[in-house]
């Protein structure tokens, strides 16, 4: 097949802000109305993704390759294996709902935003189907772009405040990961004599444990920042409750995976051995970051920072089953950074609601919804559960791997982390019966409308495929599986080379 | 034939050759000229100049317009013949080089990127003078020689040449005191480095009894160097470090910059610092190559003290011209780093990203120029800028498109230059340069996202000014645009360029 897949739906929603750039400004609905239906059918593009992938096949599939700076041998590289698909189809699946909660809430600079968002999606994308590590950096930076206005534009009171930080954390790591990505392409050149950015050609070469040391830190240091992993989470909090509803849903549902999916693609696979020998201290790190959030989150007044100090405690989990390093947790890792994309989006979704009746984020100033909304409680409530992991929702599925993965590597981290999944269970709750349960104290609150149409076209599709996962979470563990398998294997491998022979201690040259 | 006329023609004899290396040159001078003659025949006419202007000015812009385009077709035969062409003239006082060709094309787009963007800028400013065109042209000739030179009574020939016009143009608008502060500070501080750099000059003539750069490569050669010798190149290195505004002889360039016409400004941080730093480059690499241990860990302090004060600085400004002056010194840091490298890849790196920054500085000085408003140039990044982004949708977004590139985020011309750079630094072994730049270019980040904050998130204070943007500075800020995204988004065949104009330049092979 020579169309090329990858690359349409990447750049499918810049074609997209050519036509929206088309309409005038000053026609918000038609603008609003014409992106859902761009991104609609950029979700419909991907979805034969789901086929065309074949598990058994090759490890990247759907390749394409083309030269594009040959001086330095970098190749305009796609590829996609079984986690990549997962992640561009959540992120497709994810933007018409972004796209439908903003309707009302974008009320100013409409075409802005959403000639943002699809630039956006393009970021996002190209940044999971990159093969070669040049144009990752690209897409990487380049994502950074309209999350920085969308959250400085569009965001709370210290939304500027907000954009700046978070641009220049992950900026910083950016920049550093392409000096570290620099080093290990002159080092490949130095050891091979030929220049490539290629991903494949990079993980075929043996470096030495002291550069993989030093590569490793850096390239997980920019995507450490990006998941976050404590302690570099502090501009997180921030983004999350100053950016925009759909800013908050796409942060935490799609760009925060893209620094699990680094660990995942690049940093583990490429230093393989620095990995495991930094093993301990990014699996206490993980620990001390699921432990530290859920009990940040426990204390916070702010449902919105509850939801964002959660997300630090459940990518935690995330980092957790990755550093497993075998098929059990690493696939309980990917499940749940699906299932934090759903049911975290969710819950930003649910708060931008909140917000959009009552103008507040404070917990106390709600009570007793569940009798007024009763239709939005019940989704809040599926919401809830899934985040804690109740069995027969995805959150469930995730979790247990990853605590079944990391008890058979260490127990003791899996032991700890236990407690992570208690006190989500307390914080989540405990939000939730002070906003919903009780009497309604509040006036302004007895009045509130239930969820209307588009609030539920929101909200429905998302509770269908958390019970989907929760329920038959087969298709989705067999379509990564070969993917982790060799993801396991690779490293692996590595040790088994490792002991064999011993470490090669020189610098290169 | 007359045998009296025997002299002359062996004369013509032995320019002839060397003709065709100045043609660009000669066209720009020539058009410069002619621009102030045509003054003098429009000052006759009984349309003098109208209450409150001075002179007028009609034809002058046109003509240089055009000398500029003539310029640039120039150029490009050159290239073309490069081949052909390739070699010393006038017994080896310029040299045609790709090195030469590729920098005086990038010099003379800029020239007439300053030229479309001053254009509508007089008119506004009442600055109808034909001198203005005559000293710029004239200044651009300058810059032209002096990418050329291969000699150092040349280079400084053509420095002067290049400075004099500059200072002039710093205090045009005499009316003002900082303009004429501005200038004299330009004036008395170039004169001063021109000591240096003159005094460095006759050391190293002393030691190698030659002015030539080849020849004085030969002469200094590899190994150790006699003190003397390290400090004609030291000397040297001074009075460039200021034409250039390194670090620690940048102090002049924040106020002259505040004070030069914004067109001026816009062509001093491009066109002089790419002609000085080309001519730097060419006689480090030419003449002091076999010294290239003495001079790079010198470079390598430079170029961090200049990334870091240059960056730090930038941050306190409210002004946008201060703050990019004094990003445009942070930015001469990130070229010397390119040099420290020492490689063809650095040399590379240095001319695409002296080309990018061409497009990207200029560009942001149209938009400057753009939203002035006259008599008052209404530059400060707080009180003007707030909400422009939503009066001038398509200035605002330039603008973000510059300062992005000038941050370095892809798919712009910034980014791909500083991974150029980055790439020459880490493959000649420095990588802790290259990690320094790092940390340089986000404390940039920093102040480069003001201007978009304040365009896009600020607020407008007060009557919020509609601007008119000029037909010809729209050409120009299209041009700037195109050029930052295209040697972004396809670098390939710039990259292939900018390598094959430093073929050459040094006599080192391993490319990538």
């Amino acid at each position: 097949m020579n169309v090329p897949y990858l690359t349409l739906i990447v750049f499918l929603p810049v074609l997209g802000m050519a036509l929206i750039a088309a309409v005038p400004g000053t026609r918000h609905d038609a603008i609003r109305r014409m992106t859902l239906a761009i991104t609609i059918a950029h979700f419909a593009l991907s979805l034969p993704l789901w086929w065309l992938y074949q598990s058994s096949g090759a490890p990247y599939q759907l390749v394409e390759r083309r030269p594009w700076i040959t001086a330095f041998g970098i190749d305009y590289h796609l590829g996609v294996d079984g986690v990549t698909v997962l992640l561009v189809l959540l992120t497709t699946f994810l933007m018409p709902l972004a796209v439908l909660s903003s309707w009302r809430y974008i009320d100013q600079h409409v075409k802005e935003y959403h000639l943002l968002m699809l630039l956006l999606t393009t970021g996002m994308l190209g940044v999971f189907v990159a093969l070669d590590l040049f144009v990752f950096y690209v897409f990487w930076e380049l994502m950074l772009v309209p999350m920085y206005f969308i959250i400085g534009i569009w965001g709370g009171e210290r939304r500027i405040y907000a954009a700046v930080k978070f641009f220049l954390y992950t900026f910083i790591g950016g920049l550093l990961m392409l000096v570290a990505i620099l080093v290990l392409y002159f080092y490949h050149y130095n050891i091979t004599g030929t220049y490539s950015y290629a991903l494949a050609d990079l993980l075929a070469i043996d470096v030495p444990l002291r550069i993989q040391l030093g590569l490793f830190l850096t390239f997980g240091l920019a995507f450490a920042i990006k998941v976050p992993m404590f302690p570099f989470h502090t501009w997180l909090p921030d983004a999350h409750v100053e950016a925009p509803t759909a800013g908050s849903v796409i942060l935490a549902g799609v760009l925060l995976k893209m620094g699990t999916y680094g660990f995942y693609r690049f940093a583990i696979p490429l230093f393989p051995d620095a990995a495991r020998m930094l093993l301990p201290w990014m699996a206490t790190l993980a620990v001390i970051g699921i432990l530290y959030g859920a009990m940040v989150a426990l204390v916070q007044p702010n449902i919105k920072k509850l939801v964002a100090y959660s997300s630090v405690s459940h990518l935690g989990f995330v980092m957790l089953g990755l550093f497993a390093f075998n098929v059990v947790g690493v696939q309980g890792s990917v499940i749940q950074m699906i299932n934090h994309g759903l049911s975290t989006g969710a819950l930003f979704f649910i708060c931008g609601m909140l917000y959009e009746r009552r103008h507040t984020y404070q917990i106390e100033s709600f009570g007793g919804l569940s009798s007024v909304m009763p239709v939005f409680a019940t989704i809040f409530m599926i919401v809830t559960l899934s985040s804690i992991g109740l069995p027969g929702l995805n959150g469930f599925v995730g979790e247990f791997l990853i605590l079944v993965g990391m008890f058979q590597a260490h127990p003791y981290m899996a032991g700890l982390s236990t407690a992570g999944v208690i006190l989500a269970a307390y914080y989540m709750l405990r939000m939730f019966g002070r906003v919903m349960f009780g009497s309604v104290d509040d006036e302004s609150n007895r009045g509130l409308p239930d969820l209307g149409r588009r609030e539920l076209a929101v909200l429905v599709p998302i509770v269908i495929v958390i019970v989907w996962i929760g329920v038959y979470p087969k298709p989705f563990l067999d379509r990564t599986a070969p993917s982790v398998e060799r993801f396991v294997e690779h490293i692996t491998a590595s040790e088994l080379l490792a002991i064999e022979e011993p470490i090669e201690m020189e610098a290169p040259q | 034939m007359n045998p009296e006329l025997q002299p002359l023609v062996d004369a013509y004899r032995l320019i002839d050759p060397s003709l065709g290396a100045i043609v660009p040159v000669v066209l720009v001078s020539l058009f410069s000229i002619a621009a102030l003659v045509a003054d003098l025949f429009e000052l006759g006419t009984t349309r003098g100049p109208a209450e409150g202007e001075e002179g007028l000015a009609i034809m002058a812009p046109y003509l240089s317009i055009i000398g500029v385009v003539l310029g640039l077709v120039a150029i490009v035969w050159q290239a073309l013949r490069l081949d052909v062409m390739a070699g010393s003239y006038f017994n080896g006082m310029i040299v045609i080089d790709g090195f030469g060709v590729f920098l005086t094309a990038v010099i003379l787009v800029g020239t007439l990127i300053t030229l479309l963007v001053t254009i509508g800028y007089c008119r506004r400013e009442n600055i109808q003078l034909a001198e203005y065109y005559y000293l710029l042209l004239m200044s651009a000739a300058g810059m032209m020689l002096l990418v050329q030179s291969n000699n150092l009574v040349m280079i400084f020939a053509a420095l002067e040449l290049m400075s004099v016009g500059v200072y002039v143009l710093t205090g045009f608008r005499r009316r003002r005191a900082r303009a004429i502060e501005g200038a004299l500070k330009y004036f008395v501080l170039g004169a001063f480095s021109t000591g240096f750099l003159v005094y460095g000059m006759a050391l190293l003539y002393g030691l190698t009894g030659t002015f030539d750069l080849a020849a004085m490569g030969v002469a200094v050669g590899a190994g150790r160097a006699s003190p003397l010798l390290l400090a004609g190149l030291g000397l040297v290195l001074v009075g460039f470090g200021f034409k250039v505004a390194l670090v620690p002889f940048h102090m002049w360039s924040p106020d002259v910059y505040q004070a030069a016409p914004a067109p001026i400004t816009g062509f001093m941080a491009t066109g002089v610092k790419t002609a000085a730093f080309a001519a730097l480059a060419r006689f480090l690499m030419t003449s002091f190559d076999g010294l290239a241990s003495q001079w790079i860990p010198v470079l390598w302090v430079l170029a961090v003290l200049t990334m870091f004060v240059g960056n730090v600085a930038a941050i306190r400004q409210d002004d946008i011209k201060r703050m990019l002056a004094y990003s445009s010194i942070a930015h001469a840091g990130y070229l010397v780093v390119a040099l420290v490298a020492d490689s063809a890849l650095g040399n590379a790196a240095f001319v695409y990203y002296l080309a990018a920054y061409t497009f990207m500085t200029l560009g942001a000085f149209a938009v400057v120029v753009a939203l002035g408003v006259s008599g008052d140039e209404s530059t400060s990044i707080s009180r003007h800028y707030g909400g422009v982004a939503y009066r001038h949708p398509m200035l605002g977004a330039a603008m973000a498109l510059f300062m992005f590139s000038l941050t370095g985020i892809p798919p712009t011309a910034g980014f791909f230059g500083k991974f150029a750079v980055f790439s020459a630094a880490v493959d000649a072994g420095h990588v802790g340069l290259a990690v320094l730049m790092v940390f340089a270019s986000v404390i940039s980040a920093y102040y480069y996202l003001r201007v978009v904050v304040a365009m896009y998130m600020g607020a407008s204070e007060g009557e919020p000014v509609r601007v008119q943007v000029p037909a010809m500075a729209a050409i120009a800020l299209i041009a700037t645009v195109v050029g930052v995204l295209a040697l972004g988004i396809y670098p390939g065949g710039w990259v292939d360029l900018a390598r094959a104009s430093v073929e050459g330049l040094q006599q080192v092979a391993g490319l990538p």
